[in-house]
């Protein structure tokens, strides 16, 4: 991973693990890399080189906006990138240092999994808070008809399900359906697979098992559903929530309070998206009516319970 | 933003002492200082690509490891170099009113940047670009800050050991375009 440019100005040459950490090789990589870059891990190999892996620090306004005090998190984002150390066999160690655009890009590969993760996180705490709301009922409908009626007839032809739902999808919902071992599928016929049966166990009435399932389908599939079968609803609403929640997890304060612009903004930056605070506004207003966020006015706050589930999911400070 | 809106500052400053403008803008310097969003900006770099951009004023770019106060004194007080620019280690932060700093999961906060301009016997005075992580402002005009000469110390040799950047007159300066103009050509 590391660059091979080996010239004079592009290599460090350090004595000691303290040194890296917190001396003149420190030093370097910060004036080098950019003012929060750290090393967050140093292993040593069997031929004693050292692997050392480099965090960097992000400040971020993490205030209330309802308090005076303003809040700067730094954000400590481990393992952006790898440098490796030779050992020169006189107690030294040599790194040949990589460009800068090098390290930017892996800090900047390193945060967008962060914020991946916590939609991930979201997607799976809200579900069910966001099941009613029309958007995402209407664009899981294919996947909800199926469970439904798979489980009310046990086995159904392919050629009946594609005739009923008339969308041209139906047999590639099903076989992701199938692959994921909620659906049994042989080709021809369609039947409840082992996820399906499982969950008969908690012996659930009709409406309850199916929005139980879809929960369970939402939780493992959520980026084959997101990406394959192109159901950006399960994302949507996780992005609005992520724009409140992502600063109460970094502050580890379920009681933040932010208002739109606040929440406005933070989508700009976490999603590289132009939106106006309008738009955010209604979206945080169907939020709070699934309960997924309370909203007092302007300013938002947590559900306790989806900041715990989150949070225990998604470390992010 | 703050290594480059204290290089702006300081900039901006000499000229003025010198009754020049500006050469330069802060995305200028934001792009010698290769200013990226949450990688924060670096000081590798500046007298490489800062002095090309400055050389036709009559004017480089210095950098000092291990400076003393007597080092910031004489750097101050001479009217051919501009102030200096230091670090401070991230423990400043704690000492801001108003300010609620808080470290990552691996204790980790950035070092600050700040412009020494005066060292008294007891304090060393400074202004402090850090109200830009906020506003995003192009100019420091928040009231000057000051701290003990033993924190202050502290906190520069802890941050980077003393590193000192300042701007200074170079010595072939006069035959080119001399806008820094000396004192007895006013």
């Amino acid at each position: 991973m590391a660059s091979t440019n080996a010239g004079p100005g592009n290599r460090l040459k350090f004595h000691s693990f303290e040194e890296i950490r917190h001396g003149r090789a420190e030093t370097e990589l910060k004036h080098r890399y950019g003012r929060g870059i750290y090393v967050n891990e140093i292993h040593e190999t069997s031929n004693d080189d050292l692997v050392i892996s480099l965090g960097n620090t992000v400040p971020k306004d993490v205030s209330d906006s309802l308090e005076q005090d303003r809040v700067l998190q730094f954000i400590n984002i481990r393992d952006i990138y790898t440098l490796r150390g030779e050992a020169t066999g006189e107690g030294a160690y040599i790194v040949n240092l990589p460009d800068r655009d090098d390290v930017h890009e892996g800090f900047v590969q390193r945060r967008q999994q962060i914020i991946d993760q916590l939609d991930w996180s979201m997607a799976k705490a809200i579900y069910e808070h966001v099941f009613e709301l029309t958007p995402v009922e209407n664009q899981l409908n294919a996947i909800i008809q199926l469970v439904r009626w798979v489980h009310e007839e046990e086995s159904i032809p392919l050629s009946r399900l594609k005739d009923a739902q008339g969308s041209g999808n139906s047999e590639e919902y099903v076989q992701v359906l199938s692959d994921l071992g909620f659906l049994a599928f042989d080709g021809e016929t369609v039947a409840e697979g082992g996820k399906m049966q499982e969950a008969q166990l908690l012996e659930l009435d009709n409406d309850q098992y199916v929005k139980t399932v879809i929960g369970n389908v939402v939780k493992e599939g959520y980026n084959v559903l997101q990406d394959r079968l192109e159901l950006r609803m399960l994302r949507h609403y996780p992005k609005f929530c992520n724009s409140y929640y992502y600063d109460a997890l970094q502050r580890q304060d379920p009681s933040l309070h932010l208002d739109v612009d606040a929440v406005t903004r933070n989508y700009q930056r976490q999603y590289g998206e132009d939106i106006d605070p309008f738009v955010v506004n209604d979206k945080l207003n169907e939020l709070a009516e699934t309960e997924v966020i309370q909203k007092d006015g302007e300013y938002v706050q947590s559900n306790p319970d989806v900041y715990r589930q989150v949070a225990q999911e998604s470390p992010v400070s | 933003m703050c290594l480059p809106t204290a290089l702006k500052n300081v900039l901006d400053e000499f000229a003025d002492r010198h009754n020049s403008d500006s050469p330069l803008s802060l995305s200028d310097i934001n792009d010698i200082c290769d200013y990226r969003a949450g990688g924060a900006s670096t000081s590798r770099n500046v007298p490489a690509k800062l002095d090309p951009e400055i050389e036709d004023h009559g004017i480089e770019t210095k950098i000092m490891f291990n400076a003393t106060f007597e080092d910031l004194e004489a750097i101050i007080d001479d009217n051919d170099r501009s102030l200096p620019i230091v670090e401070l280690d991230s423990a400043y932060f704690e000492s801001v009113d108003g300010y609620d700093p808080r470290g990552g999961v691996d204790g980790y906060q950035w070092d600050h940047v700040v412009i020494p301009f005066t060292v008294n016997d007891e304090t060393v005075l400074f202004y402090d670009p850090f109200e830009e992580i906020f506003q995003r402002s192009t100019r420091i005009d928040s009231p000057p800050t000051q701290r003990s000469k033993t924190q202050f110390y502290e906190w520069w040799t802890a941050a980077s050991s003393r590193w000192t950047m300042w701007l200074q007159r170079s010595d072939q300066q006069v035959l080119t375009n001399p806008q820094f103009r000396q004192e007895d050509e006013e």
